[in-house]
């Protein structure tokens, strides 16, 4: 964009204002506005230009204030040696601030939760240690922000050497819409006040390092009576029972990592939001779960890893949560899905998803197709585009040096194979009109995908797109594979 | 947003800019200004021109395009009129921009206000105070020791 050499379009406009000063004469009342919009860091430069923009600078209404680009972490470090200056630069601002109100108050100190604590691989502890995080005692800056008038929005990333506890009295701010946490502040404070006010909060999200209270969450929620957007991703202590009741929910995603028992499982999951319009879960399978129809939900993304392998109860816990899903359009199911559904009979067991459009099963541990797969195309009438975003076998079936064999040969696989031979008698409604795409990710040629492959292109009658990606060993199968493919499309 | 009622729908206001441009407008449209929409409940005849007094016709008719654009409710999705309001935005030269900014604020027009100053805040990010202060034409007004003083006290503003 250039607008300073444009020829002026507006005729009317006299000439000489081309060399009018288009900022600092501008009333002080919009200069704050502006000033407002800016990064702080960018506010406080441009107070250098003028000694109008410096005057209108400490009346600001948002403080946005981020140690970018520094990076503490040992394994990355970056600028560590300018943190000082980033730190007196906030003492600096906050001395300087005049105005009695803050709309919105934002600090970032160094990463965020999912590069600190889950590092590359998602859905596994991995972290920084304590020195990757900066020394430093953010208590009076953040108290700083909710002393103020009329916050709105508070948006804070900290994650430091020794964390100390979150203020509480954030949770008594009545004036925040929107509240934003990613910290590894100690939440223990929070948990025991008796109550907390944020009757104006519309979305709260929640990254923490440690919860070692179930009750926090639920409370939580019934102090907010017109939240909208609940995302809370934690590490936990241990999780006897997770309840989250609103009728204002639109948005939940729900991230709990077990933090002492990794493989041990919720005892009660009670979800009661029916105006819910999206879902993300993970977790590890909960023993038991109450989940209410949700009527708007379009889109879920449901993640449970480890399973007590075989109990009847599991597939139970499963098939009541799918049971609430069959509105959605976009459903997305990992961890022990395939695997538990693949059983006989289970077609019979799944809604009808009348609007499903796009739909992910992610392979698990060892699992097989024949069931599971055709269950969902005769149970998705409008299904579009099938994902297969972590294969279909799994690595350990592949040989070495490429070639293709299977080391754990028994019977389910041997009926899987049976099963994808055939060709059904009853096309499923989706792929005779409307399926368009499958994707399949990690392929590695062994003769079982392309198996299920071929058993799909039989069928699909309106593929238009195959989208394989290749795993570590894949070879002249996949090319056999796309030739075959061409002739059918 | 704007009236929906029947009457308000039907009835024309004139607006008149400080060079006597004159424009003929629904209420609907006009009244997205909180300045006029204060003005009309004052005013005993609807029918005599309202004028708008420190903004010109060429200013004025772009507002009043704004204004039309926002005051047809369901015509377009939300992000249809953002991207409308992204290209009305960076169709404007600054000198422009400049009027407007002064025009939204006199009429107290939020979502126009909202839009300029962002426009403008989004032409400051990411450059040099030098290249600022070319862009706006801001004239300096410190003395050199003045200057240094707050980049001195701020050095992590000034660094990259």
């Amino acid at each position: 964009m250039d607008f300073g050499l444009k020829p002026c379009a507006t005729t009317t406009l006299q000439d000489d204002s081309l060399m009018l000063d288009r900022l600092s004469s501008l009333p002080n009342e919009l200069l704050i506005r502006i000033l407002s919009l800016l990064p702080t860091k960018d506010a406080v430069a441009t107070c250098s230009l003028s000694s109008t923009i410096k005057r209108a600078f400490p009346w600001i209404t948002t403080l946005d204030l981020s140690d970018s680009p520094v990076s503490n972490c040992l394994q990355h470090p970056y600028a560590i040696h300018r943190f000082p200056s980033f730190v007196s630069f906030v003492e600096t601002v906050l001395r300087a601030h005049q105005s009695r109100y803050l709309t919105s108050f934002r600090l970032h100190l160094g990463k965020d939760y999912a590069t600190t604590y889950l590092g590359r691989t998602k859905h596994k502890v991995f972290g920084c240690e304590k020195d990757c995080f900066p020394d430093l005692n953010t208590k009076p800056w953040i108290s700083f922000a909710i002393t103020r008038i009329g916050l709105k929005q508070l948006d804070l990333r900290i994650h430091v050497r020794e964390p100390g506890q979150l203020p509480p009295a954030i949770f008594l701010c009545e004036t925040l819409e929107v509240l934003k946490l990613d910290v590894n502040l100690g939440l223990d404070q929070v948990c025991t006040m008796p109550s907390f006010r944020l009757p104006n909060l519309k979305l709260l999200h929640l990254y923490a390092t440690l919860i070692n209270e179930d009750g926090l969450l639920p409370r939580l929620v019934s102090s907010c009576p017109i939240l909208e957007d609940l995302k809370v991703v934690a590490n936990w202590n241990h999780v006897n029972y997770t309840r989250i009741s609103s009728s204002s929910l639109r948005r939940l995603h729900l991230e709990i990592y077990k933090l002492v028992d990794e493989f041990s499982n919720t005892d009660f999951v009670l979800i009661n939001t029916p105006n819910l319009e999206y879902l993300g879960y993970y977790d590890n399978l909960p023993k038991r779960l109450s989940i209410t129809n949700m009527s708007r939900l379009v889109e879920a993304e449901i993640a449970f890893a480890t399973v007590t392998l075989g109990q009847v109860e599991d597939l139970q816990v499963l098939l009541s949560l799918i049971k609430a899903l069959d509105n959605v359009h976009h459903l997305s199911l990992h961890g022990i899905w395939a695997q538990e559904l693949n059983v006989d009979g289970i077609e019979d067991k799944l809604p009808l998803f009348h609007n499903l459009k796009y739909l992910e099963l992610a392979y698990s541990y060892h699992n097989c197709w024949d069931k599971v797969v055709l269950a969902f195309l005769n149970r998705s009438p409008v299904l579009e585009t099938l994902v297969f975003p972590k294969g279909l076998i799994s690595y350990s079936y592949v040989g070495g040096q490429g070639r293709v064999t299977f080391p754990f040969p028994d019977e389910k696989i041997l009926k899987e194979q049976v099963f994808f031979n055939k060709t059904l008698a009853v096309i499923p409604s989706c792929c005779r009109y409307h399926l368009k795409r499958i994707v399949i990710d990690y392929y590695y040629g062994a003769e079982r995908e392309v198996n299920l492959i071929q058993f799909l292109f039989r069928h699909a009658f309106v593929l238009e797109e195959l989208i394989i990606t290749k795993g570590h060993v894949a070879e002249e199968h996949n090319m056999e594979l796309e030739k075959e493919g061409n002739g059918n499309l | 947003m704007a009236s929906t009622s029947t009457s308000t729908l039907s009835r024309k206001l004139i607006l008149k800019s400080s060079d006597g441009e004159k424009f003929e407008v629904d209420e609907n449209v006009a009244m997205q200004s909180q300045t006029i929409k204060h003005m009309i409940e004052d005013l005993d005849d609807i029918n005599s021109p309202i004028p708008v007094s420190i903004v010109t016709g060429t200013i004025l008719s772009k507002v009043i395009e704004y204004c039309k654009k926002h005051a047809t409710e369901d015509s377009d999705s939300d992000e249809q009129l953002k991207q409308w309001d992204k290209e009305y935005a960076n169709n404007m030269d600054l000198n422009t921009l400049y009027y407007l900014l002064l025009a939204a604020n006199y009429m107290e027009i939020k979502g126009l206000l909202e839009l300029i100053t962002q426009c403008v805040a989004d032409m400051i990010k990411g450059k040099s105070p030098e290249e600022i202060r070319a862009h706006f034409n801001i004239k300096n007004d410190f003395t050199p020791q003045e200057e240094a003083n707050i980049r001195n006290e701020n050095p992590w503003a000034f660094e990259n």
